[in-house]
Order: structure tokens, then C-alpha cells, then sequence
């Protein structure tokens, strides 16, 4: 046999070569790199631009936005706190509604349903979330504001507490805060769904079978292994849903009533910020203007708060889940 | 001599004959002779030959201009390019706006004319974006004026063309239900309801201008109290951006005897510049919001403009009763608008506008013009013609046409001549545009 | 865990501890049968519940939108009603004219640039990648009329182009450029690396592999991506009710003033005459069939193409 001389160390000028080759700056990462730089000028220049517009009434009238109650176009007063309020009151009914339906349905939907059918049933869910919000809007508008002044109102005003929590009956037509909250729900479910869905089913297989295995039923696997697993997942999903109901504006604008009052009586009319801006935007000059991008800054906060809460609570649950 | 005699009878006959042929076609055209009479009527212009040396009644030798009558060879219809005309303002003349940039009662000049969708911003909007250049035409219910500080940083009356565009009234609307209609409000009791001294539907003033307590409406008031209704709540609304409509509205309660509504600076329609007293109040966007506030509310009581009270959605608007100068208690016509205007005489101008609580027989004392507000000197020939023929148009076959359906007053001839004297005010490099034939 | 029951002596082995748990089990079956049973039907409700509003919805939309659908309503110019014609409602020309023209101009300016950054965050690891991934995520989730007011801001107001489509699809442009951000780059990641050794192997270079390997797989993920953006852009009013100005013409010039669906919609629905009011079901249906359309072509396409792959 001829002995051939395998030489087993890389030619350095290879390696060399190699490594370059991989951190090279061609034409191509220039461009990628000119791309991300454009990103990140266009997000920049989304949240400076909107603040740099409202600096004059954060300077000067800062304080009145934040706690007065009384919205006069078109030299001011200014007055934030009806927005605040109402924004604060539809997203955490909305939510409430939303949590105790959704949590039913996604966890019917990775448990109960069949697999074959389970693929069409989350599609149809998720579907609602592809409606577009001014639908939804004229949905609530024209169907169920009469059928609620029909027979919701009245059965809730029936209630012992029923002049503090909704005020008078029958008053007002054409918009109400629990409107405009049940709609908002209806919209955040599919986005809540979604989510917990995903964190439900990836809770690992051999701690359900191991619990099934010991005679556990299937709600005592899900309350006591699957939910408690998922739990900080599925706050993630509540504050991404909470995100969503804070900047839904078109639904809200068209059912809330529009009326710039700080109130809590849930039949009455009432406004939050994003529909605000929607409402009086068309009309407004120059302070007026400032002051529905200073009431704009405060929606971002809100929203992206929740945002970036719920984008750490998942991705908590995820390395939870990757070293069980 | 019978040679001569014989010649001279042949020139005499000749020449007889002769001036006999010169003179006969001669006088027979003086006697058949034909001149051109026309006739303008609403669908076309006719012309024929008459005989007679004058015109029958109602025609005329000289032929009518065209212009403004939508009739073939109108030059209001003829404009030289395509143009979009942008617009914004009153709330006060939306429907009138509507109707004449949109549909098939809109200005189209052959295609060749679109307006932007009208957002009905309300009077200041309008004056601030004309100011600032954003839109072709403002309308605003009340002209821009130096008196008033609301003409731009630089400018002065002259700059613009302001031009009479609609002529209206404003009615105070409420909504109680069944049995309240035409309730009667002296303008006292409206504006005590407006700063916060009046409450209730059932408040005793209410019930003694409608009749007392033993009269059918009076008896319905105070059976509002006694039956704790929450409708008896008086619910204010009221325009919360730079409205037209409010500053008659303001203007007219300051007339008729409530010296807490003067304006501001004293210039007539300037508003009061207060924020009104009640406190059961709530704002609203413009006159469509202000009618559908009063829809939805019951209890409620706001101001709007006539038209708007028309439209077959608002038919749950209830119109009050206001009096006029003379103390007589009326309902609001276009007769009775029209004739505030009337009242108000000739003379209209930007420093004479205000027709409000005029003096006179059944006169609507809440009633006021709306003008179209231009820049004199354009840049654009195109737009510049598209505008001021559009607005010609406008003052003269719409308001025929178009206005009195509408729920608005046509404009009366002197105040269509004052806006076409003002149309050719305004020019492109020293050019008239509205008399331009494209 | 409410059926933790005290074990009377220890347990040695792991058998017995079986054998009790499982005697106890037995115990409480039927109860625990009981509640499970009653949770499972509550869970079942909750997801008919969930699933009610869409047919209901979908139910309304096709009852009062289909008779309105005629060659007229898509063909005409929308007509005001006057008090001489309150019925004359016209068409939606219009607004379907300028929300194609709207997400077409969009669509060119956010796919290139988005699927360039979803290929670049794939491909870096460095931290202006991970800032510009949060960044992304976040304003996926940003509220839409935020994105009105930075193109009323930018557009209209500091470039004084004033209302038109070009302001419009920017707004819309900022709304879609996350989305296609965040898929585009799922799609590059979810491309097996066994593809790119390969073509490192053969020795192209890096920029080469991405080029001609990577991104033609990675292709109908960001063609789903982009539909799914382009679905939801074309169904928000916030950001164009600020700043494209509406007008009752075919417009589609970038700078014209435009209509849209969704715009169109909201104007109805807040008008006083009940003629406009009724017109809004049929706009509404149409536009919903476009979004429809969109999603279930780009949901389609994924699976479709997942099973090739597979």
C-alpha cells in the first residue's frame, strides 16, 4: 500500500481566506446595514416627531392635561382626565370580559376540540381578529346599541347599586362606555387567544401524562399543572390584550358617545384618548392640535408600557419552559 | 315742341318710375322693419324677430349675459383645465355646500371641477385655513375683519374677497318626547338656561311663558317635576370649536336684551369669549353633531341651523318658539328668515352683516349670511377661474336651483349683483378671472 | 391542590406510594369526575361564545350587504343626499379606487425595506439587532392612529404636501413595516442552516448564500408576511382619517386628496341622513370580502408550502 501523505493542518492562507470571507463587508451587508439604519430613523422619527409636536403643551400646560376635566377647542383649556379615565375604564372591562371567555376558549380549543377540527376552529377565532376595527364599530353602532337599550339596560338597571355604576336609564342613545366595552373585548379575544393558546400548549407532555397517569381528571390536570406552568405566559397574554384594547380607536369612537365628560356611569357616554384624537383631530388648529399629540404621547406610554410588559412575561415563560 | 314735350313726359315718367322703384323697397322696409328680441328663461334663451319697434314684455333687444344661469354658453361653465378646489368651514352651510359640490346638483364645469370632501370644521377652521393657505375656499359664518382681530398677521380687508354664500337661520332645538312640541322660549329664559340659572324643564318661567301652570303644555312641564322624570334635567350642548353658528347664536341673545352675552371685543358676532355658566353642559363638533347630540338626548336643548332640522334622521328635533322685536312669537320659515334680511336693508358688506333680531313683523330674530372667503390675488389661472366661477355659479343658478330645497333663503338680487361685483375683484396677475370666457 | 391527604405512615417504597395514590384517587372519582365534567362544558360555552360574535357578525354583514352590491354601487361616484333627493346615496367608486392606490404606494414602500431588515436581524447578532427586534415587536402592537398623527406630522405638515395619498400610505407604510419586519425575519430564521452550510461549503460567498439560497426559501414566508400586512393595512381608518382628505372623485394621484373603504365606512356611519346609514353594511361587506380574501390566501399559502417543504 502506498503511503499517501494526509496532511491534517489547514493551509493557513485557507483558513485565512475563509474567515475573511465570512467578514467581508460587501455591498450586500451595506445595504442590509443601510436598511436597519432606515428602521431605526423611521421609529426614531414615529416617536420624536409626535413628542417634538406636543413639547409646547408639556411645557406649559402639562399639568392641566393630566388633571383637568374639561376639553375646550379651540384655545383651551385641555383638559386629559375624561380620556384617561375612559381609557382606563373600557380596556379593564374589556379585558375582564375578554380573560374570562378567552381562557374557556383556548383552553377548549388545545384540549377538548378534536385535532382534525381543531386547526378550522382556531382559524374561525382568529378570523375576528382579522375584521377591521370600523366594522366592528358600526356592528356595535347599529345591532347592538338598540338591543342593548332593549334589554340589557333594562335588566341592568334593575340592579341594587344600579344609579352609581350606570346612572339614569334611557337618557342617552347612540353610545355608552359599556357599549363601547363589550365591543372592545370582542376585539382584544381573538389577540388574548392567540397568545395563551400558544403558552397552553407548549406546557411539556410528560408532566400532563404523568398527572393523567395518577388518575388526575382532565380539569385537574389543566388547573393544577397546565395553568400554574402557564401562568406567567398567560399574564403576557392579558397585558399584550390590554395594549391592544388602550390604542383600539375606530370601535370606541364610533360606539363611547364622544362626549369629553369624567365620569364613571358605565350607560353613559364617554370617550378614551385614541378616539378622542380620532373625533377631533379633523377640526382642530394649531394648540389644539399640540394637545392631541401631547394626549397622543401619553397613549404610546400606555400602550407600549404594556407592550414591553408583556414581551418580558413571555419570554420569561419561554426559559421557564426551556429548562423543565 | 310736341318732340320736347314728348322727351320730357318720357324722363319725368322714367325718372318717377325710377324714384318710385328707389323708394318703394325703401319704405317698405320702414314700415316691415325687424328687430331681435330675446327672452331668458330658466331652460334656455330663446330669441325671435319681431316686427314692432319694441320688444314684447319680458323680452329684450339686447342679448342677457348668460353667466350664472347653467345654460349652454354660460362662461361660469367653461374653465380652462382639470382642477380639485379644496374647502372647508361652517358647519352652518354644509348641506347648501354639499349639495353644490357633490352629486348631481354639483358644479362640475364638464367634468373638469371635483371639490375635496367638505369636513365642516366650523367657521374658524375655516378663517385659519384660508389664512394659511391649506384650502381653495373657507366659509366661514361670520367675515374676517379687522375690527374683530381676525384677519392673518399682515394682511388687511382688502387681501381677501369675501362673498355672501348662503343665507340662513338657526333655530334652538331641545328634545322632551310626545306632547312638548313648540314649546315657547323668550331669548332671557335661553340664556339663563345657557349660564346655569335655569335647571329644569319644569322651572316656573318656562311654564308661565307657555301658558301658565293650568294650560295643556304647562300642566305636561310640571308634571315633569312631579313625576321626577329625568328628562326635566336640562342637558346644555353647546359647539365647542370656532363656531359661526354659536356667534349669531351669542349675538343674538346679547340683541335681544342679555348684556352677559356681548362680544368679546365689541365687534358685532364676535362672541362672547366666555364659557358658558351651566354645568350639566356638553360639547359638541358642528352643527351635524349638535343635531344628533339633541337626537340622542333626551332632556337636552342646543342650537342649530335650520336645514339640519329638515333632514328626515333629525326628525326627533323639536323646534322652539323664539320671538321677534316686536315681541311676536314665531316659528321658523324661510319666509320669516327671509324676511330678516329684508329688515336688514340694502348695504351688505363685511362691516355690515349681522342680521340678527331685526326690527319688524314677523321676522326670524336668529338668522344670519354665510360667506365664501377668497384670496384677491391667485396664482393658478385654472384655479382661479374653477373658484370664482364656481362661486358665481353658485350665487345665482344654485341659490334658484338649489338653496330653497336646502332649507336656505336664495340670496336677494342686490346682495347676488354686490357678489359679482366682488368676484371680479379677484385676478390672476392682473387678469379678472370670472369674466375670463376659457 | 386540594386533594393533598395526609398519608398515614411513611411510605418504603415507590410502588406502595403508587398504590395509595391511587386508592385514594378512587375515593374521590366521582367528584372529581363531576367538576371536570362541568369544566370542560363551561370551557365548550366559552368557546361557542367566542365563536358567536363572527357568525353573528358575518351573519348582518351578508344579510343587509349583499342586496346593495350591484354593478351601480361599485361603478358610481358617491352622491350627497340633499333635502330635494334624501335617498340618492350613489356609489363607492371612490373609496375603492383610492384604498387600491393606497396600498399599492404603501406596499412599495414598506415590503423592500421591511423584508431587508427582517433579513438583517436574522442574519446579525449584535445588539442594535436585538433593539431594533424589540423595537419592531413593540410597534407591531403601537395603536394605528399614533401613525396618523406621525404622517399629519412629517407628511402633511413639515414636507407641505398637505392631504393626499402619499400621506396616507406613509401612515400606512409605518403601520405594515413591523409586521413584514417580524415575518420576514421568522422566514429567513426558519430556513434549516443544513442549506447554508451547504452553500458555504461549496464555497459561495455569504452574501451570495443569502442571495440566491437563502431568500428564494425563505420567499413564500414573506409573501405571507406581506399579505398579512397588506390584509391589515387595508382595513385601518385611524391612520388615513387624519390625512388623506377624502373627495368624491376617482382619485389615486400620490398627491390628490383620497378616498378609502375603511374611510368611506366611518363617514356613513356618522351621517344624519338614514339613507347614508344603510349604505354602510354593503361598503362594510366588500371590504371585509378584501380582507377576508387576503388572510386566508396568505394562511393558504403558508401551510401549503410547509407541507412541500415537509
Amino acid at each position: 500500500m502506498t503511503q499517501i501523505p494526509i496532511d491534517l493542518h489547514p493551509d493557513d492562507e485557507v483558513v485565512a481566506e475563509f474567515n475573511s470571507a465570512t467578514t467581508v463587508r460587501t455591498w450586500y451587508h451595506y445595504v442590509l446595514l443601510i436598511g436597519a439604519a432606515l428602521f431605526a430613523l423611521v421609529s426614531v422619527g414615529f416617536v420624536g416627531t409626535i413628542f417634538w409636536s406636543s413639547l409646547p403643551v408639556w411645557l406649559h400646560h402639562g399639568v392641566t392635561l393630566l388633571t383637568g376635566t374639561g376639553w375646550i377647542g379651540p384655545t383651551g383649556p385641555f383638559g386629559g382626565v375624561p380620556m384617561i379615565t375612559g381609557t382606563l375604564e373600557t380596556s379593564i372591562i374589556a379585558l375582564a370580559l375578554a380573560v374570562a371567555i378567552g381562557l374557556g376558549t383556548s383552553i377548549a380549543i388545545v384540549f377538548f376540540i378534536p385535532r382534525r377540527i381543531r386547526n378550522v376552529v382556531a382559524t374561525l377565532v382568529e378570523l375576528l381578529a382579522a375584521v377591521p376595527s370600523v366594522v366592528y364599530g358600526i356592528w356595535g353602532l347599529i345591532v347592538i346599541a338598540p338591543w342593548m337599550a332593549v334589554t340589557v339596560d333594562p335588566w341592568l338597571n334593575s340592579w341594587p347599586f344600579a344609579k352609581v355604576i350606570f346612572g339614569n336609564p334611557g337618557q342617552q342613545f347612540g353610545g355608552s362606555l359599556l357599549l363601547a366595552s363589550i365591543v372592545l373585548g370582542v376585539m382584544i379575544l381573538p389577540t388574548f387567544v392567540a397568545i395563551s393558546r400558544e403558552v397552553i400548549s407548549v406546557v411539556p407532555q410528560d408532566l400532563i401524562e404523568a398527572s393523567l397517569s395518577l388518575g388526575a381528571t382532565r380539569w385537574q390536570v389543566i388547573r393544577n399543572i397546565v395553568l400554574p406552568t402557564a401562568k406567567i405566559g398567560l399574564f403576557g397574554a392579558t397585558f399584550l390584550a390590554l395594549a391592544r384594547a388602550t390604542g383600539e380607536t375606530i370601535a370606541v369612537a364610533l360606539v363611547a358617545g364622544g362626549v369629553a365628560n369624567a365620569q364613571f356611569h358605565l350607560l353613559y357616554p364617554g370617550t378614551s384618548i385614541a378616539a378622542w384624537i380620532a373625533l377631533t383631530f379633523g377640526e382642530s388648529q394649531g394648540k389644539e392640535i399640540a394637545a392631541l399629540m401631547a394626549l397622543g404621547v401619553l397613549l404610546m406610554l400606555l400602550n407600549f408600557g404594556f407592550s414591553l410588559i408583556s414581551r418580558a412575561l413571555v419570554n420569561r415563560q419561554r426559559k421557564l419552559l426551556a429548562l423543565v | 315742341m310736341k318732340k320736347s314735350l314728348r322727351s320730357f313726359a318720357a324722363i319725368s315718367l322714367a325718372a318717377s318710375g325710377l324714384l318710385t322703384v328707389a323708394i318703394l323697397p325703401a319704405s317698405a322696409t320702414a314700415k316691415a322693419k325687424r328687430i331681435t328680441c330675446y327672452e331668458l328663461t330658466t331652460t334656455a334663451l330663446k330669441s325671435k324677430l319681431v316686427t314692432t319697434r319694441a320688444c314684447p314684455k319680458g323680452w329684450s333687444k339686447t342679448k342677457p349675459s348668460l353667466q350664472g344661469t347653467n345654460l349652454s354658453g354660460d362662461i361660469d361653465l367653461k374653465v380652462p383645465g382639470s382642477q380639485t378646489v379644496t374647502i372647508n368651514g361652517s358647519s352652518f352651510d354644509a348641506p347648501l355646500v354639499g349639495a353644490t359640490t357633490s352629486g348631481s346638483t354639483g358644479y362640475t364645469a364638464g367634468g373638469r371641477v371635483s371639490f375635496s370632501a367638505y369636513p365642516a370644521a366650523g367657521s374658524g377652521t375655516g378663517r385659519t385655513s384660508i389664512a394659511n393657505g391649506s384650502v381653495n375656499i373657507g366659509f366661514s359664518d361670520v367675515p374676517m375683519t379687522a375690527a374683530a382681530g381676525t384677519l392673518p398677521a399682515g394682511t388687511t380687508e382688502s387681501n381677501f374677497a369675501q362673498i355672501p354664500y348662503a343665507l340662513g337661520g338657526g333655530v334652538v332645538g331641545y328634545n322632551l318626547g310626545a306632547g312638548l312640541d313648540n314649546l315657547k322660549l323668550t331669548a332671557s329664559e335661553i340664556a339663563q338656561i345657557y349660564d346655569g340659572k335655569i335647571t329644569l324643564w319644569s322651572d316656573a318661567a318656562i311654564v308661565a311663558t307657555n301658558g301658565g301652570a293650568s294650560s295643556a303644555v304647562g300642566k305636561a312641564l310640571t308634571n315633569l317635576a312631579t313625576n321626577n322624570e329625568a328628562r326635566n334635567t336640562i342637558k346644555v350642548l353647546y359647539r365647542n370649536a370656532g363656531s359661526g353658528t354659536t356667534e349669531a347664536f351669542t349675538y343674538y341673545l346679547y340683541q335681544a336684551g342679555n348684556s352677559g352675552h356681548a362680544p368679546n371685543g365689541g365687534s358685532p358676532m364676535e362672541g362672547s369669549g366666555a364659557a358658558w355658566g351651566a354645568t350639566n353642559i356638553n360639547g359638541v363638533a358642528n352643527n351635524a353633531g349638535m343635531a344628533q347630540g339633541i337626537v340622542n338626548t333626551l332632556g337636552s336643548i342646543g342650537y342649530v341651523e335650520y336645514s339640519y332640522v329638515l333632514i328626515p334622521g333629525n326628525d326627533a328635533i323639536q323646534v322652539a318658539q323664539l320671538q321677534d322685536k316686536n315681541g311676536q312669537w314665531l316659528k321658523p320659515s324661510l319666509t320669516n328668515i327671509a324676511a330678516a334680511a329684508a329688515a336688514a336693508g340694502s348695504g351688505l358688506s363685511t362691516t355690515n352683516f349681522a342680521i340678527t333680531y331685526e326690527p319688524g313683523n314677523n321676522v326670524w330674530p336668529f338668522a344670519t349670511y354665510s360667506w365664501a372667503i377668497v384670496p384677491k390675488a391667485q396664482t393658478s389661472e385654472t384655479t382661479c377661474e374653477a373658484i370664482t366661477k364656481y362661486l358665481d355659479w353658485e350665487s345665482h343658478y344654485a341659490q334658484n336651483k338649489v338653496a330653497g330645497a336646502e332649507g336656505y333663503v336664495p340670496l336677494p338680487t342686490a346682495v347676488r349683483t354686490y357678489a359679482r361685483a366682488l368676484l371680479k375683484e379677484i385676478t390672476v396677475n392682473g387678469t379678472v378671472c370670472v369674466t375670463q370666457s376659457s | 391542590m386540594t386533594d393533598i391527604v395526609e398519608l398515614d405512615e411513611p411510605m418504603e417504597s415507590g410502588h406502595e406510594m403508587r398504590d395509595e395514590i391511587r386508592r385514594i384517587s378512587h375515593r374521590t372519582h366521582a367528584r372529581r369526575v363531576a367538576v371536570s365534567r362541568t369544566m370542560v362544558a363551561l370551557c365548550s360555552i366559552a368557546l361557542l361564545i367566542a365563536a358567536v360574535p363572527l357568525v353573528f357578525l358575518l351573519y348582518q354583514l351578508i344579510k343587509q350587504g349583499a342586496p346593495q352590491l350591484n354593478k351601480a354601487f361599485f361603478t358610481t361616484l358617491p352622491s350627497t343626499p340633499t333635502l330635494i333627493a334624501p335617498n340618492v346615496t350613489g356609489g363607492v367608486s371612490n373609496a375603492i379606487v383610492g384604498t387600491i392606490a393606497l396600498t399599492i404606494y404603501a406596499s412599495i414602500l414598506a415590503i423592500p425595506l421591511g423584508v431587508l431588515v427582517g433579513v438583517y436581524l436574522a442574519e446579525t447578532e449584535s445588539k442594535m439587532a436585538t433593539s431594533l427586534r424589540i423595537i419592531a415587536q413593540t410597534m407591531a402592537g403601537a395603536p394605528s392612529i399614533l401613525m396618523g398623527l406621525f404622517a399629519f406630522s412629517f407628511v402633511v405638515h413639515d414636507l407641505h404636501i398637505g392631504f393626499s395619498a402619499i400621506a396616507g400610505s406613509f401612515a400606512l407604510a409605518v403601520l405594515m413595516l413591523p409586521v413584514i419586519v417580524i415575518s420576514s425575519e421568522i422566514a429567513v430564521r426558519n430556513v434549516p442552516n443544513s442549506l447554508r452550510e451547504a452553500g458555504l461549503a461549496l464555497g459561495a460567498k455569504p452574501h451570495r448564500v443569502s442571495m440566491r439560497i437563502v431568500l428564494p426559501t425563505a420567499l413564500s414566508g414573506i409573501v405571507t408576511g406581506a399579505l398579512l400586512a397588506i390584509s391589515r393595512a387595508v382595513g385601518e381608518t385611524a391612520p388615513v382619517l387624519l390625512v388623506i382628505g377624502g373627495g368624491f372623485i376617482n382619485a389615486w394621484q400620490p398627491f390628490n386628496p383620497v378616498s378609502a373603504l375603511p374611510l368611506a365606512i366611518y363617514q356613513n356611519a356618522k351621517s344624519q341622513w338614514p339613507s347614508q346609514r344603510a349604505q354602510v353594511w354593503g361598503v362594510a361587506l366588500v371590504l371585509v370580502a378584501f380582507v377576508f380574501v387576503l388572510s386566508l390566501t396568505a394562511r393558504i399559502w403558508a401551510t401549503r408550502k410547509q407541507q412541500v417543504r415537509n
